[in-house]
């Protein structure tokens, strides 16, 4: 700042060239880290994707497109992306509807206060070790699920986690345990947002109960579940802690989503360039799920993340 | 039907105590195990009064590095952490305080990077790690986090800093105060909240991380989630101390979380849910 152009009226010298600059120099930190630890890898991934490049071997040579033709004739492929699609299905109806029915009822509740502290342990919670826990629960001589499920004459025989059959509910199971008290907290605040006249106008009307949940309260809840539905479609497309200490993708296959093959492709198969490629697909995938969303959240007239 | 209109309130308790024992049931389960001698974890029907016992914690504070990890996950995540407080309350401001051209792109290129599946780009930082000497280190994995943390950052504390009334900072400048001053003397001391919301936030999401963390370590700066995996070499045969460790490796976590109870909703949905 120029102190002898005190002369100069006040409003106008914070208009200064430099005041403008400020923006830039307060971003460039953070645009630099996210050139280290997103653009640079990116491209750097997008160039290995084309090369062949196997750990430990020294030797790295072009492939052009070997490693997406690759990954269009491979079945184990293809059955990673069938599982983490099949993960998303079993997953989300399943938590929005049981996240509004606890949202409601803790919305109704006046001590809301005392439970939702306990509520959201599970959200916090490493996921790798509920992994672990949940393995020990799934365990069919010892474990408490299969207790359970034995007293209510439900237990099938087998560890749920071991059979081709159940593994994938198991797994959105677990997953839900999880996440659904995410989403009853995040509908709970939309609730808690909404003015009581419009209920009460709503019952004087003669409204029923059903009526007033399907015409006032989903519509004013549109953009919590919208946030709800974009933040749980791209952790359920990203979800490896909890598999890998559960199932490690097995049986067999059974349980491999895209995240473990390319972990284990990279890792264990030591097929960088391949598991590059895969990378490179969950990149679109996973941009195309949030362009989606954000392009619906705006057609309904949501100005996302404000 | 009057039954139920007279006891409302009283129902509900019932109702949402059995639903929160069933989402504690889990943990308390796991607790309950890491208590237990190992004859009686492997009992059938399960055993729910037994005599305690903190044999398995002393076991794993013993026989495993425990506490090399613990060191190892403190100072990662909380490192982590506080540089990106800092690096996300900077863009914070500048972006919502400042015309900076293409701030809506760089604002979505940063969102991106919550949207993506962090595992998508670990080939490239697992090859630019050993080609730089920061593989297994705690240094290269704290600045990798940056990855997870830096969107959780900036989006909190600019729904933090956006609720600050500009004409504070206005008048700061008029004073004679220069921007970066005006940032570090008025909107900082305002943002307190945001700071500490955004500092927990981060320090869970860095604690919690695994797949890059499993892939970027070995065994010198190897995180606690990580070194769970190392229990899974005698699968079920010491479920009593992996709990005994899985309770310790999660401890810190419970304690944050008590801390920022009040700000999950918004630290989750990254400001855009405000309670």
């Amino acid at each position: 700042m120029y102190r002898s152009e005190d002369t100069e009226p006040k409003k106008h010298r914070i208009r200064h060239w430099s005041y403008w600059k400020t923006g830039y120099i307060l971003i460039a930190p953070v645009l630099f880290v996210l050139i280290i630890v997103n653009l640079y890898p990116s491209l750097y991934q997008i160039f290995i994707s084309f090369m062949s490049y196997k750990l430990g071997s020294p030797i790295s040579s072009f492939n052009g497109i070997a490693n997406y033709q690759k990954l269009l004739t491979d079945v184990r492929f293809w059955n990673s992306l069938v599982i983490t699609l099949k993960l998303l299905l079993y997953t989300l109806p399943v938590q929005l509807v049981l996240g509004i029915i606890l949202a409601m009822l803790l919305d109704a509740s006046r001590y809301h206060k005392y439970f939702l502290p306990l509520l959201v342990l599970p959200v916090v919670t490493t996921p790798v070790v509920v992994g672990y826990i949940f393995q020990y629960m799934f365990r069919e001589d010892y474990g408490l699920i299969s207790y359970f499920l034995r007293l209510l004459h439900l237990f099938p025989g087998y560890n749920l986690t071991a059979n081709t059959g159940t593994v994938l509910p198991a797994i959105a199971m677990v997953d839900t345990w999880q996440w659904t008290p995410f989403v009853m907290i995040v509908l709970l605040a939309g609730l808690q947002s909404l003015p009581s006249s419009v209920y009460e106008a709503a019952r004087v009307d003669g409204g029923s109960w059903w009526d007033i949940f399907l015409k006032i309260t989903l519509p004013l809840l549109k953009s919590q579940i919208l946030v709800v539905l974009l933040f749980r479609t791209v952790d359920v497309l990203r979800i490896f802690d909890t598999i890998f200490a559960l199932t490690r993708g097995g049986p067999g296959t059974g349980s491999e989503s895209l995240t473990i093959y390319l972990q284990l492709t990279g890792f264990r198969f030591r097929n960088l360039g391949y598991a590059g490629a895969m990378g490179m697909f969950l990149l679109v995938i996973a941009s195309l799920f949030t362009t989606a969303f954000m392009k619906l959240a705006k057609s309904e007239g949501i100005e996302e993340e404000k | 039907m009057r039954f139920v209109q007279k006891h409302r309130q009283l129902l509900l308790v019932v109702i949402l105590s059995v639903v929160t024992f069933l989402f504690l049931l889990p943990l308390i389960w796991a607790f309950l195990t890491s208590l237990k001698l190992h004859r009686d974890v492997f009992t059938f029907p399960p055993k729910w009064i037994f005599t305690p016992t903190i044999e398995n914690y002393l076991y794993v504070l013993r026989e495993t590095d425990y506490l090399k990890f613990m060191s190892n996950s403190i100072v990662i995540s909380f490192s982590s952490a506080a540089m990106s407080v800092f690096l996300g309350a900077l863009a914070a401001f500048g972006l919502s305080r400042f015309r900076v051209k293409g701030s809506k792109t760089i604002l979505m290129w940063i969102l991106s990077l919550r949207m993506i599946p962090p595992i998508a780009i670990v080939v490239p930082f697992y090859l630019m790690a050993i080609r730089i000497g920061l593989y297994d280190t705690r240094s290269g994995l704290a600045i990798v986090l940056l990855a997870i943390n830096v969107p959780i950052a900036v989006w909190l504390q600019m729904s933090y800093i956006r609720e600050i009334p500009k004409a504070i900072e206005e008048s700061a400048m008029l004073e004679g105060c220069s921007p970066i001053g005006a940032f570090f003397r008025v909107v900082l001391p305002l943002e307190a909240t945001g700071l500490f919301a955004t500092f927990i936030m981060c320090l869970i999401f860095s604690w919690n991380e695994f797949p890059l963390t499993m892939i970027l370590t070995g065994n010198v700066s190897k995180t606690l989630p990580v070194s769970m995996l190392s229990w899974d070499t005698q699968r079920g045969l010491q479920w009593g101390n992996m709990m005994a460790a899985s309770m310790m490796a999660i401890a810190p976590i419970l304690i944050f979380t008590a801390l920022a109870q009040k700000y999950l909703v918004r630290g989750l949905t990254l400001g855009s849910v405000v309670d």
